[in-house]
């Protein structure tokens, strides 16, 4: 069987990888910023300092923590058909979370993001194949703030039916969130995790006690984390892409511990957030050769610590789905796709995911199909070589005629929906960005979610009625 | 040091891909199509076919012709600073072709190529310093049908200073461009070949006459020459990705064998079009996964054999310089690249090679800076992992005053595109990328010279060119190669 994969660290630069990160994670430490992180640390006999609320952290706690990380882990749908398990076989794609406008796709002009842009990405994104888990985009920036988080899950479980990954910020709003999961899909958390979070640590070697302190809480609720770093080559992080990885996989490590010691045996996934800054702008760049490095060291790390991944894929940094949007998603992707990498961020995303972008996530649609297309594993015989038809073919002719040819030409070759095949004429005057914005609108508008029972639905807003309440809105 | 590689089949199964090549070799043969090849072929024991001008061979004869294929070819240039030598380990690119038509990049519309726009493109790739060497990338439609072979050439090289590779057609051609090359690089081939002949094998399993016999006096005269098969799945190979690149490297191997009897040791590179057809319009397909994996195949079978190669990436079938375009140039790139590809053939080129377009010229540098980037081999050492500095920076706090952010930012660890758009949103508004990047090639022609051919060189390829349109009877009026007659 062939498959395409790309290797980067050998096994003494992984070893020596491994060196420097237990040397930072030893001489430096982290800082948890809570107690309660501290408490756990200490127990487990790291050497504390309970007035900078920091740890050092040896190989001795960090070893049993990565033994109780499962290999696996199920991100559940609102119902069974959406599940999917990370750490299989199958590359599970999620689209790009957290942006903060929406693009125009045919004027180029961006605007602030609304609880029904939402609804719309989220719709369109339930009715794209390719994808298989969500992250909420755009922000929406018209919903009241003290209930924002809450009325941005309600509108993830009321447009679609697939996992939802997204962050919690405070701790406040852990059982409001997870009342409304738990209310969609009619189960605890612990039994369908319909929901995961991703938790960014503060680079370098922080992280935020408010997040951690919700962490704490979700991985007890049985929702899994994804453990983000992201420090950023030469403002956050050293000016290197290996001084950068170092410090990606102690601030990896740090939470690993955490929240095994908090919850043995949770769901914990390493994510690679890992960037450079644009050092003209300060700015974060999402998508360049050099994200590619850093995702092919953090992904064969992590690989090597056992852990399951989530790579950045297709972000990008270009301000439209244009031809620089392509190709910086295509190269992150790949690259991160046939190292091994369990799931991608890979749909929607411009500008350092800022943007939403209908056209975008349509287009990407298609990326994905590619890549998936790319990573299949083939058999190397002589079925799959078709011998009998080349001997038989010989020299001249051609193999319209062949019963393979028809057979095949489904499973063999990879069709796309939006990417143009064909005559040139028959795309002359039809943009490929305008008319994915079309397509897409075209999905929002006729894609069917089924609806959530009345007496959820009610429920649900009365999780956000409360809150809203109590915070005096 | 280290650099990302990527690996596909495995060496066990590339055996098996060399076992089924020679069966065909064997069993099927090849059509050489030319009594030349048949005499060379039955002499070095081939069992020949001589009414229907084919061979089947011998995997004795496979393994002796490999022999003699030098590791490394030179390519060199009219200007020797931009000689590239294929197969020393470094990793070039190379301008596709040949498209027929020129596509505008603001209004989306095409028109035939020219003469005109053949000498913009070679001196725009004069310019770029991502272009290594070129295929003349555009058909000079209007040029005459009967010295276009021989003008297109002279063309190319008085247009750009780089390394010319291209197809000779027609055997009545060689010798006449032998005597062009040989004028413009001041001497032997076999010392300064500046140019290199592409020879397109047929599928299945054929050589075309004219450019069969065109090729072996091109390798006689010192020539290199780039063997580029191209079935493609579903009509003119089978309905596989595996099957497929074992008819390329069946036909590889036939070139490998006729033109090193021709030419004992002469340079061939390895070449990939395979690809798929459409099976709805029957068209070629060049940017999907199915042709990166052929690329794969053939990247990986190339080092097999150990001849230099070149992958056919950074190409697409979208229709205009698209997200598709940027999507499929790194779909078939990034793993070309990471394979171990010598050259890479990029730069330009829009709906399966059918046209070419300005603005994507621009913007493959950027997509070729980036793979340059990514598969950069870099130390994983203490000078790399800047642990001091981790340690001083401490939790909290930053990096940008330490003295390492300065240096290595100035050593280039973070790559930088010329034209592609990062930053603040506000500073690109209304500057679409495509438009963009259509300005600057306008920019650069309008200001860029290429150096011209010396006069007497000139003047030679002038006697050559007028020597040999009154030999075939066209009109040396007609002539166009300098621009003079539009």
């Amino acid at each position: 069987m062939a498959r395409a994969r790309i290797t980067y660290l050998s096994d003494t630069e992984k070893e020596f990888v491994h060196q420097k990160t237990l040397e930072v994670l030893g001489k430096v430490g982290v800082a948890y910023n809570t107690p309660r992180a501290i408490d756990r640390l200490e127990a487990a006999g790291a050497r504390v300092d309970r007035e900078a609320l920091t740890a050092r952290l040896t190989w001795d706690v960090i070893e049993p923590a990565l033994k109780t990380v499962p290999r696996t882990v199920l991100l559940a749908g609102r119902d069974s058909s959406r599940d999917c398990v990370l750490g299989g076989d199958r590359l599970i794609t999620t689209s790009d979370g957290m942006t903060t406008y929406m693009l125009d796709d045919v004027t180029g002009e961006r605007r602030d993001g609304t609880t029904a842009d939402l609804a719309a990405v989220t719709r369109l994104c339930d009715g794209l194949d390719e994808l298989d888990t969500l992250w909420p985009s755009p922000n929406p920036g018209d919903a009241p703030a003290e209930v924002l988080p809450l009325v941005t899950q309600a509108t993830m479980v009321r447009n679609s039916t697939k996992h939802v990954q997204d962050e919690v910020r405070t701790p406040e709003m852990v059982e409001p969130i997870l009342e409304i999961y738990e209310a969609a899909c009619g189960a605890p958390l612990t039994e369908r995790p319909y929901f995961s979070v991703t938790n960014c640590t503060i680079a370098p070697l922080q992280h935020d006690r408010e997040m951690t302190e919700a962490g704490l809480k979700l991985v007890d609720r049985g929702v899994p984390i994804f453990v983000l770093p992201m420090p950023q080559a030469g403002t956050t992080g050293p000016m290197t892409l290996l001084g950068t990885c170092i410090l990606n996989l102690a601030e990896l490590l740090s939470g690993i511990v955490l929240y095994q010691l908090a919850h043995p045996g949770c769901a914990l996934i390493s994510g690679v957030g890992s960037a450079v800054a644009d050092m003209r702008s300060g700015g974060y760049i999402a998508s360049s050769p050099e994200i590619g490095i850093i995702n092919l060291m953090c992904l064969e790390m992590s690989q090597y610590y056992g852990l399951p991944t989530q790579a950045t894929g297709m972000s990008a940094d270009a301000k439209a789905a244009d031809f620089q949007a392509g190709s910086e998603g295509g190269m992150t992707a790949l690259t991160a796709a046939l190292a091994g990498a369990d799931s991608l961020i890979s749909a929607g995303g411009l500008d350092g995911v800022q943007i939403s972008s209908l056209a975008k996530y349509v287009l990407d649609n298609d990326q994905v199909g590619a890549l998936r297309r790319y990573l299949r594993e083939e058999p190397i015989d002589e079925t799959t070589a078709l011998m009998d038809d080349i001997l038989e073919v010989g020299i001249g002719g051609h193999f319209l005629g062949r019963r393979s040819t028809r057979t095949h030409s489904r499973s063999e070759v990879w069709r796309p929906r939006m990417f143009r095949k064909g005559t040139f004429e028959e795309s002359a005057g039809r943009p490929l960005a305008a008319e994915a914005a079309e397509r897409a609108r075209e999905i929002i508008a006729t894609h069917e979610v089924p609806p959530l029972p009345d007496d959820v639905e009610r429920h649900i807003d009365s999780v956000i009625a409360t809150v809203a309440l109590a915070a005096g809105a | 040091m280290t650099r990302p590689r990527v690996s596909y089949l495995s060496r066990e199964e590339q055996e098996f891909v060399h076992e089924q090549a020679l069966r065909v070799l064997e069993e099927v043969g090849i059509g050489y199509n030319t009594p030349e090849a048949i005499d060379l072929l039955a002499e070095a024991g081939a069992r020949v076919d001589r009414a229907a001008l084919s061979a089947k061979l011998p995997g004795e004869l496979v393994q002796r012709c490999l022999a003699t294929c030098p590791p490394q070819v030179l390519l060199a240039a009219r200007d020797p600073r931009h000689d590239v030598v294929v197969g020393d380990g470094s990793l070039t690119f190379c301008a596709d072709g040949t498209a027929t038509y020129m596509l505008d990049d603001v209004t989306g519309r095409r028109s035939e190529g020219s003469a005109e726009w053949l000498r913009r493109t070679m001196r725009l790739y004069d310019t770029l310093p991502e272009v290594d060497y070129a295929w003349p990338t555009i058909s000079a439609r209007d040029l005459h049908p009967l010295t276009a072979g021989l003008e297109i050439e002279a063309i190319s090289l008085a247009n750009l200073t780089k390394h010319v590779q291209d197809e000779v057609r027609d055997p009545a051609h060689a010798a006449p461009l032998i005597e062009i090359f040989e004028a413009v690089a001041g001497g032997s081939l076999w010392d300064r070949p500046i140019f290199s002949t592409i020879d397109c094998t047929v599928a299945p399993l054929q050589h075309e006459r004219e450019m069969t016999e065109a090729t072996m006096a091109m390798v006689r005269a010192g020539v290199p020459v780039l063997v580029l098969p191209m079935p493609l799945s579903g009509t003119t190979g089978p309905m596989s990705v595996l099957g497929t690149m074992i008819v390329n490297v069946a036909e590889l191997l036939s070139a490998v064998v006729l033109f090193q009897l021709a030419q004992p040791g002469c340079g061939i590179i390895s070449g990939m079009g395979a690809g798929v057809a459409d099976m709805r319009s029957g068209l070629y397909l060049c940017g999907t996964p199915e042709c990166a994996l052929m690329n794969l195949i053939g990247i990986e079978m190339s080092r097999f054999y150990g001849l230099p190669c070149t992958g056919s990436a950074i190409t697409c079938d979208a229709k205009a310089s698209n997200q598709q375009a940027g999507a499929e140039g790194m779909l078939t790139g990034v793993a070309c690249a990471m394979a171990g590809a010598d050259t890479i053939l990029a730069f330009g080129c829009t709906d399966g090679a059918q046209s070419l377009s300005f603005a994507k010229v621009l913007l493959d540098c950027d997509s070729v800076g980036a793979l340059r980037r990514l598969v950069r081999d870099d130390p994983i050492d203490e000078t790399r992992a800047l642990l001091d500095d981790i340690a001083a920076v401490g939790i909290g706090g930053h990096y940008l005053g330490r003295k390492s952010t300065r240096q290595f930012h100035r050593a280039g660890e973070v790559w930088r595109p010329a034209l592609w758009q990062r930053g603040a949103f506000e500073s690109y508004e209304r500057r679409p990328l495509v438009a963009e990047a259509a300005a600057r090639a306008d920019d650069i022609l309008r200001t860029h010279e290429v150096p011209p051919l010396p006069d007497g060189v000139s003047a030679e390829i002038d006697a050559i060119l007028e020597r040999y349109a009154r030999s075939v009877g066209a009109p040396a009026a007609r002539m166009n190669w300098k621009g003079a007659v539009t």
